[in-house]
């Protein structure tokens, strides 16, 4: 099993957190988010943080009680062999779409942005042996791409305050001039810049008392809530509702506010930053779904790897323009929130029957 | 056999070792009378002390009275002499420094007399981590020399030092020392678990064991701290790490060790930690300096200029209009220029290397401004850029920061930003997958010690260190400190 040196301390489960929520995601949600709630959108942002807190408690019941502390273990336990099997697969599909739509948002970002004629696949070919690089080895390595890609683009949020000077009160007043059902409307697609913490269902088994480790896991779902109430407040303060319907990715918007003696348009170094945010999702996300390949068929990690990172390849070679990636955004938002609001607590309220059937 | 046929057995075998012995080259060859027979000595002219032979072994060997070799080996003033009647080892012995002296017809009939000719370096000025205040001793080649060095500033029962032989053909002594109850055992066996299975024949320096005991042997990061200064060893050891002394070599090694400790000089000690912390600061900053601006400026002039601000843009497209080449093409041609005369002033005698660093700094450079062939800008960019590198205190460091310089400028041309991004977070994985004796490089970076930061990018006063490094697993965590004067 997993020696003490393969585990990583409690106060990473925060930078875990973080880093699978925030990522290409702060480009652009807010003008994703105010489809229902307009300029209350940010209370749904608040709403949505909730939610996953409650998700949060949720799964860290299901793990503590179980003996492995795994997604892979807690199916095999309430469905059987055969059946948890085939949802774990499902999970692991899940989670390499939700790495292929990063790549792909990502990607397409540096397409519109900064180089027009970037060819994706080959833009992969310079990022897959890094991923590899990163989840070939232990999990520390992916854990410590988290933490910096938590601290490293923290920095990122002084840029907040320069739009300021341009703020106009009257973009976000009146507060709460909107039903409380447009902000859980709205709060409903917040939710997808909240994903990928479900991968704690897999990293749990890693983490050194991992009981006690719950209160960083809701600091950390905490802090991406602060960050995006933040960032969508000044979004909010800076565009008006009108504008932001035209509008895919706001915060660039911001960014090109910034000046500085040696730098204009900080957008391109922002991108740049962004990266590093990006990556851990993407690693995290393909590291968890070899893990969960690994632990259910026990193949090779390193080969599982390779193989999932060959199948992101050919997916990604076949998806191209706006068209598309719009729609594998919807689709995964969709997945996403079936998952973590049916999926999950059915599994949490079978899994809870199963025990007391079996004990008794 | 009888008495007498032995003898003439033994006098035979000692005429077929003198035989070949007198076809070695500087093989010196006595002969004495004695009561008892013919003595014989005999020994290496190019391995033994002459000074000491003539005034301690032949005197005593000639004018005291003795019966037999054991006799005599008690006139001798000198420890390890040995006794015996085994012939075979003498040849080995006499490459030693030993001087041989044969008896007939006694037992034992050998004396062997270690006078070896110690060819040793005084001990000098360290000269490649030089300091301005602080002790000015520096390791010289001799083990035995080395580690009375480092004993002489830890005078405690509990300084270990365990002994090894590495290379087959060299076998090169190689000394572990630890601080008993301080350092972490688990580090010491790593250490010599590693040394022992190195398989080369020959250890010339100590960087042939750092390269092979190092964790990951295909990175450009040296692994181990190597330092010329005894008081940085002994400093390290009372933190609980391990110093790793090769007979030979004037640097000593240390582990485990973190990527920020190469960038500490030692002198930082010496200072006023304020003074000391700013200056590591300095450091740093030239680091990252040094391996992003010319990358940085590859990638802003050929995909994003829109960066650029106007006034600033014009500064740059002054410098470069006379310039046919593409940015990338530019800074390789200077980094190129740079690593010539890094390479040239390297290799040539000191004297004649400031020469060449004056022609090529002053007059390359200018020449080639004025020629058209590179831009003013760039030229100041990679000059600092290089003085940055040069600013690294451990010189290993320093060259792999020159080198992950030029794939960094290759992807800056083809990916801009983005490219450089990528290849950042490339060197990052790659140092959180480095280790030192097994422990992690990245260290207090990540994993994420706080506490380690006392003496990582800043240096805090001696008072508020009271812990040692949690990096290394010190088996006592805590220092002992003094009565505070101030309370």
């Amino acid at each position: 099993m997993l020696s003490l040196k393969d585990k990583v301390t409690g106060l990473m489960v925060f930078f875990l957190i973080t880093a699978s929520q925030v990522g290409v995601g702060v480009l652009g949600f807010q003008s994703i988010i105010n489809k229902y709630a307009g300029n209350d959108a940010w209370l749904s942002v608040i709403v949505a943080g909730l939610m996953v807190n409650v998700l949060i408690w949720v799964m860290y019941r299901m793990l503590k009680n179980d003996e492995t502390g795994d997604i892979i273990s807690i199916h095999n336990v309430t469905y059987g062999n055969w059946l948890g099997a085939f949802f774990t697969i499902l999970f692991v599909l899940y989670l390499v779409l939700l790495a292929i739509v990063v790549l792909q948002t990502y990607a397409e970002i540096i397409q519109v942005w900064m180089f027009p004629h970037l060819n994706i696949w080959a833009f992969l070919l310079l990022l897959l042996p890094l991923i590899y690089y990163t989840i070939s080895d232990q999990f520390r390595i992916v854990v410590g791409v988290c933490f910096l890609g938590v601290v490293y683009p923290a920095s990122l949020i002084f840029t907040m305050i320069f739009p300021l000077q341009y703020a106009d009160m009257n973009h976000i007043m009146p507060v709460m001039d909107h039903t409380l059902i447009e902000i859980v409307q709205s709060s409903k697609l917040a939710i997808f810049s909240f994903m990928g913490f479900s991968t704690l269902l897999v990293y749990y088994p890693f983490i050194r008392e991992a009981d006690k480790s719950q209160k960083y896991a809701h600091y950390g779902n905490f802090y991406t809530t602060i960050l995006y109430v933040l960032l969508c407040v000044v979004t909010f303060l800076y565009y008006n509702q009108s504008e932001l319907t035209d509008v895919i990715w706001p915060t660039l918007g911001l960014w090109k506010i910034i000046e500085l003696p040696f730098m204009e348009r900080f957008e391109y170094f922002g991108i740049a930053t962004l990266f590093f945010s990006t990556l851990p999702n993407v690693v995290l996300y393909l590291w968890a779904a070899t893990r969960v390949v690994h632990r259910t068929f026990g193949f090779a990690h390193k080969r599982i790897a390779l193989i999932l990172l060959g199948i992101v390849f050919i997916v990604s070679f076949f998806i191209e323009g706006r068209e598309e990636i719009n729609f594998l955004n919807d689709t995964a938002a969709q997945i996403g929130f079936v998952f973590l609001f049916i999926y999950i607590p059915l599994l949490f309220v079978l899994n809870y029957i199963k025990r007391k059937v079996q004990k008794k | 056999m009888t008495k007498k046929a032995s003898q003439k057995k033994a006098e035979r075998d000692f005429d077929r070792l003198l035989k070949k012995l007198k076809t070695k080259d500087g093989f010196m060859h006595y002969q004495h009378d004695h009561p008892q027979g013919t003595m014989h000595l005999g020994y290496l002219k190019t391995a033994v002390d002459p000074e000491k032979l003539e005034k301690y072994i032949l005197p005593r060997m000639q004018e005291y009275i003795y019966n037999d070799l054991s006799e005599l080996n008690q006139f001798i003033p000198f420890t390890k002499t040995e006794l015996t009647n085994d012939s075979s080892q003498i040849q080995e012995k006499l490459v030693n420094g030993f001087v041989f002296i044969y008896m007939a017809n006694t037992r034992p009939s050998f004396l062997l007399i270690p006078l070896p000719l110690d060819e040793k370096r005084q001990v000098a000025i360290p000269e490649i981590e030089f300091s301005v205040v602080g002790p000015k001793e520096a390791f010289v080649e001799d083990i035995d020399t080395n580690l009375n060095l480092i004993r002489k500033r830890l005078t405690i029962p509990e300084l270990h030092v365990r002994k090894l032989k590495v290379g087959t053909i060299t076998k090169t002594e190689v000394a572990v020392l630890s601080i008993d109850g301080i350092s972490d055992e688990e580090n010491v066996n790593t250490a010599i678990q590693r040394i022992e299975g190195v398989d080369i024949d020959q250890v010339i320096d100590s960087s042939y064991i750092q390269q092979t005991i190092a964790d990951n042997k295909n990175s450009p990061f040296p692994q181990l701290l190597d330092t010329e200064r005894p008081d940085r060893i002994a400093a390290v050891l009372a933190e609980g790490k391990i110093a790793i002394v090769v007979d030979g070599s004037p640097h000593v090694l240390i582990g485990p060790t973190t990527l920020i400790e190469f960038f500490s000089a030692f002198e930082d000690y010496f200072l006023n930690w304020m003074t000391a912390s700013a200056f590591r600061m300095i450091r740093i900053v030239a680091v990252f300096f040094s391996i992003l601006i010319t990358p940085m400026y590859v990638a802003v002039l050929t995909h994003h200029f829109e960066i650029v601000p106007q006034a600033l843009l014009t500064t740059l497209i002054n410098s470069r209009a006379q310039v046919p080449f593409p940015p990338i093409m530019e800074a390789i041609l200077l980094e190129f220029t740079i690593e010539l005369l890094r390479e040239a002033g390297a290799r040539l005698p000191t004297k004649i290397g400031q020469t060449i660093g004056i022609v090529g700094g002053i007059v390359v450079g200018t020449a080639a401004v004025d020629a058209g062939m590179t831009s003013n800008v760039l030229l100041i960019l990679i000059a600092l850029a290089a003085l940055g590198s040069f600013t690294t205190p451990v010189y290993k460091m320093g060259n792999t920061i020159r080198l992950i310089r030029f794939p960094l400028l290759l992807i800056s041309h083809v990916y801009g930003m983005i490219g450089l991004a990528v290849a950042i977070a490339f060197i990052m994985v790659h140092l959180l997958r480095l280790t030192s004796l097994g422990r992690p490089f990245f260290e207090p970076i990540y994993p994420f010690r706080p506490a380690d930061f006392k003496d990582a990018l800043i240096r805090l006063p001696f008072d508020k260190q009271k812990k040692r490094p949690f990096q290394v697993r010190p088996d006592k965590v805590n220092r002992p400190v003094g009565k505070d004067h101030t309370k």
